[in-house]
């Protein structure tokens, strides 16, 4: 991956930080709320190759770190997002080009975010922190993947369009 | 053997792993860096938060009203009357109506319990992609808001205060399952630890086993010292449910919150106490029964005509 190529996503993730923190925190979603940057992080890594997966993967979780709103230690994130960001790539590769199949796509992210969600779970127990109940968590992954799934028509799209223009930079 | 690639992509993910595990590792330890990273974002943020809250103020509650409409028959027969009457007299005005009312309640409850109160509008509601529960204003310690001071809306306690920055603050609401919260309940002053559980009710565990408690019984602050980070007095919830298994060492109840905390326009955060433990005075007043008429019909013979 160019250094140009790094800056550029590190503006998008930038970007979709404050997308998410200023637009999409203001609005109540229904069930288990929305967060367009778990959705649109994975949208873009399923897109990368696996170290451009890795990398966004990290700069993703580094942002979502900077999340005032958020109570586990910084790095939590970081950590949750590069594992998941090496998982995804590793098994979309075997799926070829999943640009034409939007469908196939749109299920791949709906399911990585909700085991993304997960996996932060499993590391806020493993850190020790206090969880909300049962009842509580699985409202929140199906309202993330429910949304997931219903809004891929509008961000997918336009995060495969940037994806595209990105990618006239060489990979490592 | 395994390709070149690979071998890099499991050198980069070690890399980026070790480096994410150093961060947290950094973090724990209390490095001033990083904690002050998130404190610097929040300051970045919520100027544009508060400009963004009013522009989503009429949508952001949408989708979660919805929801609202089918938890009971009942309540969609109310919801109905409330939103006819609402949109003939208050179509243009709603929003700033809401907020007002929530206002002048909040300053009613500081009045009488003479609470000094810093008021701030609700300018984020956490993260989806934080299990936490929490709440951003637009007031920080400028406004003269610190660390561990009492949040509360109109109704009762919402959280408690989490983090400043000079023009906002992030409030950790009472629903947060890492939020614990002293209690006593009013008239019998029977003690308990009240905790969130990331739903609508919480969770009550009585210190002394032995002590009654039942539905209906009003739950207030137990208060802190110094009043930090919770005031006395303050109405926290209502006993909506006792667990009565025999055999335990301790009593559960599950409770539901006075302030509804998903709703949130305006909350006030209390700078000082001024009047002292206002003991029992806060407990809001039972809902009044509305008085059905009573027709008495006394009935008396008509005289017959040949009398």
């Amino acid at each position: 991956m160019f250094t140009s190529r790094i800056f550029i996503t590190f503006g998008f993730f930038g970007s979709l930080f404050f997308l998410q923190e200023i637009v999409f925190n203001q609005i109540h979603f229904l069930i288990g709320g929305f967060s367009i940057f778990l959705a649109v992080t994975m949208t873009w890594i399923a897109m990368e190759s696996r170290n451009g997966a890795l990398i966004s993967g990290f700069i993703a979780g580094f942002f979502l770190d900077l999340s005032p709103n958020i109570d586990s230690p910084f790095g939590q994130w970081t950590l949750v997002l590069t594992s998941m960001a090496y998982l995804v790539s590793v098994n979309r590769e075997g799926l070829g080009d999943l640009a034409s199949r939007p469908l196939t796509l749109s299920l791949i992210v709906g399911g990585a975010v909700t085991l993304t969600l997960i996996a932060y779970l499993i590391a806020s127990v493993i850190l020790g922190e206090q969880l909300i109940s049962f009842f509580s968590v699985l409202q929140k992954l199906t309202g993330n993947f429910i949304w997931t799934l219903i809004l891929a028509p509008l961000y997918m799209p336009l995060t495969s369009k940037f994806h595209q223009f990105t990618r006239s930079s060489r990979e490592i | 053997m395994a390709p070149r690639g690979n071998s890099r992509s499991r050198l980069l993910l070690v890399i980026l792993l070790v480096t994410a595990l150093f961060l947290i590792t950094l973090d724990l330890r209390g490095v001033s860096l990083i904690s002050s990273t998130r404190l610097a974002t929040q300051t970045v943020l919520s100027p544009i938060q508060g400009f963004t809250s009013r522009l989503f103020a009429p949508i952001g509650n949408f989708f979660s009203d919805v929801s609202h409409l089918g938890r009971s028959g009942n309540e969609i027969e109310a919801l109905q009357k409330e939103n006819e009457a609402l949109k003939a007299k208050l179509v243009l005005q709603k929003d700033l109506k809401g907020k007002l009312t929530q206002l002048k309640s909040v300053l009613n409850l500081a009045g009488e319990a003479q609470y000094k109160i810093v008021s701030a509008r609700v300018i984020a509601r956490g993260s989806a992609t934080s299990f936490s529960q929490t709440i951003t204003i637009d007031a920080g310690s400028s406004s003269g808001i610190a660390r561990d001071m009492t949040v509360m809306s109109g109704a009762g306690l919402v959280g408690a205060v989490k983090s400043v920055t000079a023009n906002s603050a992030v409030i950790l609401l009472m629903s947060d399952p890492t939020f614990r919260i002293g209690v006593r309940v009013a008239g019998s002053q029977v003690m308990g630890i009240l905790s969130g559980t990331g739903s609508r009710n919480f969770e009550l565990e009585l210190l002394d086993a032995t002590e009654t408690i039942k539905i209906g019984d009003v739950l207030l602050a137990r208060g802190s010292d110094g009043g930090k980070p919770f005031v006395p007095g303050i109405p926290v919830g209502l006993v909506i449910n006792v667990d009565s298994a025999s055999g335990q060492l301790t009593k559960h109840a599950r409770v539901s919150s006075y302030a509804k905390l998903t709703s949130l326009g305006i909350v006030s955060v209390v700078i000082s106490e001024t009047g002292g433990d206002p003991r029992d005075g806060l407990v809001p007043p039972k809902p009044m029964a509305t008085p059905t008429p009573t027709v008495t019909i006394t009935v008396t013979p008509t005289p017959s005509p040949s009398a």
